[in-house]
């Protein structure tokens, strides 16, 4: 087995050890779809796509180049923040204020001779499927759900049974603290983000009457500077959660409410936590995401190895609290993913909720998510967020119970949302029996 | 910190290096897809900070209501039913099963519910006793009491980890100990007395006035602080004790539960046993756990790579070595990381002499396969990867904050899991 013969595409003596894991068949290698001979050659020229330049990207990028892809593609929007330099490692000092995408592809190119990476400052939205088509691999390192709920639903989208390039394989990658996970989806065989999303719950809104009248936790007057007081005294126009200026203000008026209350425990970092949702970043547990996401990229760009995903587990989840400790398991497909399954998706309700509550239910469940809805049936137009004369017009109904609207139990109702342009929503409606 | 295959020389005196200064010790091992890294401790490590998750933290004492928290809860309920829709509805869920506790406890025969059976009639008598006639049709802080009738209602009882730590063993005499094992005496005198631990004194949020919630909050506060002082009272009056800070005490009340110990048997007896007997008694554990891991759906053990990894180690430098000997007469310098290319066949017999009957199993024959594929390189993601995690364990230890691991890592990147194993 090992006696098979290395197949180096370029540079033997700088990719020998990569060239023989890569190019020979070891004992876990499917020989079916294993061909030692061409896989040097085909990484080298395989179009990849890595979404984020931040904490994980920087790590992902490097990997990349260091395992032997040589045309690498890069989207961020942002630009670096001296916040970043902990552990974001491919930027400095001077580069503070600069896109990230753009000095992490000039440094990994630098550093790592061969390599051509290609970035783009701008959003994801901002690019159409013509453009997703071009990659054969897209890997993420993302802190925000809703972008990738955005690419999942685009590949997803781009799947066509007869063009066998139209399968884009996505790997995503997240970390919160010594927490993280890595995953393999591809897209319409295996579940998909959007079948996982209850693995992503959002932290449980704390009730508007507990932050108005009855505080118990520092959390909750700080949320209440934050929703509250700010509306009500708008110190500034518009609240800029970078600028110390705004949060100063935010921490002061939670203080006071604090005291009123005497509520020990609001300071100035619990409260710029509590605005900016922040989530700590730790620079090894990136380090352990990020390769663990660039390993399945080489698995699957050479088969010299069986990835995540086929056939079985497709999920890795990693924890660093308490010693060491990975599950890695297989998530299945959901019939009623409403981006990669068709089904309509049960919703529970209550026939004397208003329009409202439904809707903000959306937003809440787990398995939603969905902040910005626009709501119809299959002959009825509920409610529209755009454009604003038709959101004037289905305004009203919004204070309506959905007995009233004429909606009953197993009434299914479509939901769309600007944040996922081309997903349709499909609920079905179930009512708590009385 | 050193990384395999290492020249034994090396080895060696490092190992002394590390003995001497009681310095803990991480070896790494990184070929192809598989992975291992090994921390060697200077003796027993306890950490206090171990940063449990919050909801396993709840400690309310609903069973052993001291004094101050029964009075205060009676007070709040001694007319429950006159209680207006408001205040009924804001009564928080630690009084409300301490009202329906003493309720319970009347009809019988003053026996709090034990058993799961119990609990769920408790339950149901929390969920009838909610008002249901109000706007909502309900009330959220009965629903939040019913919610916690199962985890809250539980007696006192001693940790698995903290008793590890009462029934350790100290090699040192008591005037050597540090702070942690003189507050841990004092803590196990206090749990001997009063048979509970010192309350940890946090209260988590519940639906409550804002100004009850507090009182309550301050009477768990109050209570944790006797506990403290009581434990900071054991420590003064021994031995050694007056240097111990007060602060290290409160953090060892807060988070007694949660106190763990890593490497305890490095104390005493565990220097008798050998690290290759150790391994041979390991590989039976893991392989019998194997023969039965399809039928309790638990993943196959790692071990198999961490055999095929050391045994390719040890033949790598022990080539290294002989190259090294005959190649420092010519000036030749040798480079022990690329000892490299060790056969699978090779890799097995180095298995065979340590555990014998091993290089027969399939998992460890497949296992020498893939290490013998990797020709002694690494792969730069599963580099990174060990990198990161002996990283963070570093920072556990040196911060003695979370719980590193005890004490082999294993990373299979084939199958993309981990396992610790204690060898």
């Amino acid at each position: 087995m090992a006696s098979a013969n290395v197949h180096p595409a370029s540079e033997p003596a700088r990719w020998k050890y990569l060239d023989s894991v890569r190019t020979r068949p070891g004992p876990f290698t499917d020989a079916s779809t294993f061909n030692g001979s061409v896989v040097a050659r085909a990484m080298e020229t395989m179009k990849v796509l890595v979404i984020g330049a931040g904490g994980l990207g920087c790590e992902i990028l490097k990997n990349l180049a260091l395992s032997g892809f040589k045309d690498i593609h890069v989207i961020d929007m942002d630009t670096i923040d001296i916040s970043n330099l902990n552990r974001q490692f491919l930027f400095r000092q001077e580069d503070v204020g600069k896109s990230k995408a753009e000095v992490a592809a000039r440094f990994v190119e630098k550093r790592v001779r061969g390599v051509r990476i290609t970035p783009y400052n701008c959003k994801i939205q901002d690019f159409d499927e013509d453009f997703y088509m071009q990659f054969q691999l897209v890997i993420c390192g993302l802190d925000s759900i809703e972008a990738r709920r955005w690419i999942n639903a685009t590949l997803v989208g781009l799947v066509d049974e007869n063009i066998e390039d139209s399968y884009k394989p996505l790997i995503d990658g997240g970390t919160e603290g010594f927490k993280g996970q890595a995953r393999v989806i591809f897209p319409t065989v295996t579940s998909c983000i959007e079948c996982q999303l209850d693995m992503h719950a959002p932290r449980a809104a704390v009730p508007l009457c507990t932050l108005a009248s009855i505080p118990r936790q520092p959390e909750h007057c700080i949320e209440w500077a934050h929703v509250i007081a700010w509306d009500q005294e708008k110190p500034f126009p518009q609240l800029d959660k970078d600028d110390p200026e705004h949060i100063n203000w935010l921490y002061q008026k939670a203080l006071d409410r604090a005291r009123e209350f005497n509520i020990p425990g609001v300071t100035y970092s619990l409260t710029q936590g509590v605005v900016k949702n922040i989530i700590p970043a730790i620079a090894s547990t990136n380090s352990v995401i990020a390769a663990a996401c660039c390993n399945e990229a080489l698995k699957i760009a050479s088969n010299c190895a069986p990835s995540l995903g086929l056939p079985d587990a497709n999920y890795m989840m990693y924890s660093g609290n308490d010693g060491i400790y990975t599950y890695t398991f297989r998530h299945e497909r959901k019939d009623d993913c409403p981006v990669c399954g068709g089904q309509a998706r049960d919703l529970p309700a209550d026939a004397a909720w208003t329009l409202r509550e439904l809707l903000d239910s959306l937003a809440a469940r787990p398995e939603a998510q969905l902040r910005q809805p626009s709501v119809r049936t299959a002959t009825k137009t509920l409610y529209m967020q755009l454009p604003p004369s038709l959101e004037e017009q289905t305004r009203p109904n919004l204070d309506k119970t959905l007995a009233e609207l004429g909606l009953d139990h197993g009434q299914e109702i479509v939901v769309t949302d600007p944040a996922f342009a081309t997903v349709i929503f499909m609920f079905k409606l179930k009512f708590k029996s009385r | 910190m050193y990384t395999h295959p290492i020249l034994p020389e090396n080895l060696s005196a490092i190992e002394a290096y590390a003995q001497r200064h009681k310095t803990p010790l991480v070896a790494i091992h990184s070929s192809g897809f598989y992975s291992y890294f090994q921390i060697n401790l200077p003796g027993a490590f306890p950490i206090v900070d171990t940063h449990p998750d919050e909801t396993a933290t709840t400690d309310l004492r609903l069973l052993s209501p001291w004094p101050e928290l029964t009075a205060f809860a009676a007070e709040l309920t001694k007319d429950i039913d006159g209680l207006d829709d408001v205040e009924h509805g804001h009564l928080p869920y630690v009084v409300i099963l301490l009202h329906y506790l003493e309720r319970w406890k009347a009809a019988h025969d003053g026996k709090y519910p034990a058993t799961y059976k119990e609990k769920t009639e408790f339950r149901k008598m929390v969920q009838a006793a909610a008002r249901t006639d109000n706007p909502e049709g309900g009330e959220e802080n009965f629903e939040e009491a019913a919610a916690a009738v199962l985890k809250t209602l539980v007696p006192p009882s001693l940790p698995s980890g903290l008793r590890e730590v009462f029934e350790y063993k100290h090699p040192e005499p008591v005037e050597q100990r540090s702070g942690f094992w003189l507050i841990a005496d004092a803590v196990k005198q206090f749990y001997e007395k009063h048979q509970c631990l010192p309350l940890p004194g946090k209260l988590p949020d519940m639906k409550a006035q804002s100004k009850v919630y507090i009182q309550l909050q301050n009477i768990y506060k109050a209570k944790a602080r006797s506990d403290a002082a009581e434990i900071l009272q054991i420590v003064q009056a021994s031995p050694g004790g007056e240097r111990v800070d007060p602060a290290e005490v409160d953090l060892f009340c807060k988070n007694a539960a949660f106190v763990k110990l890593i490497n305890a048997t490095g104390g005493e007896g565990d220097a008798s046993i050998s690290r290759a007997d150790r391994l041979r008694s390991a590989a039976a554990r893991e392989f019998a756990n194997d023969e039965t891991a399809a039928l309790t759906l638990s993943p196959l053990s790692l071990l198999p790579v961490y055999l095929a990894l050391q045994a390719a180690g040890t033949r790598a430098a022990a080539a290294a070595e002989a190259v090294n000997h005959v190649g420092s007469s010519a000036g030749h310098s040798s480079n022990s990381s690329s000892g490299g290319a060790i056969s699978a066949d090779e890799i097995l017999a180095t298995i065979a002499a340590q555990v014998p009957g091993a290089e027969k199993n399939e998992r460890v024959v497949q296992a020498a396969g893939e290490v013998a594929r990797a020709a002694g390189g690494e792969l730069h993601n599963v580099a990174a990867l060990t990198g990161g995690m002996v990283a963070q364990e570093v920072i556990k230890i040196v911060t003695k904050q979370y719980i590193p691991i005890d004490n082999t890592c294993v990373f299979d990147g084939i199958a993309s899991r981990c396992q610790v194993l204690r060898l």
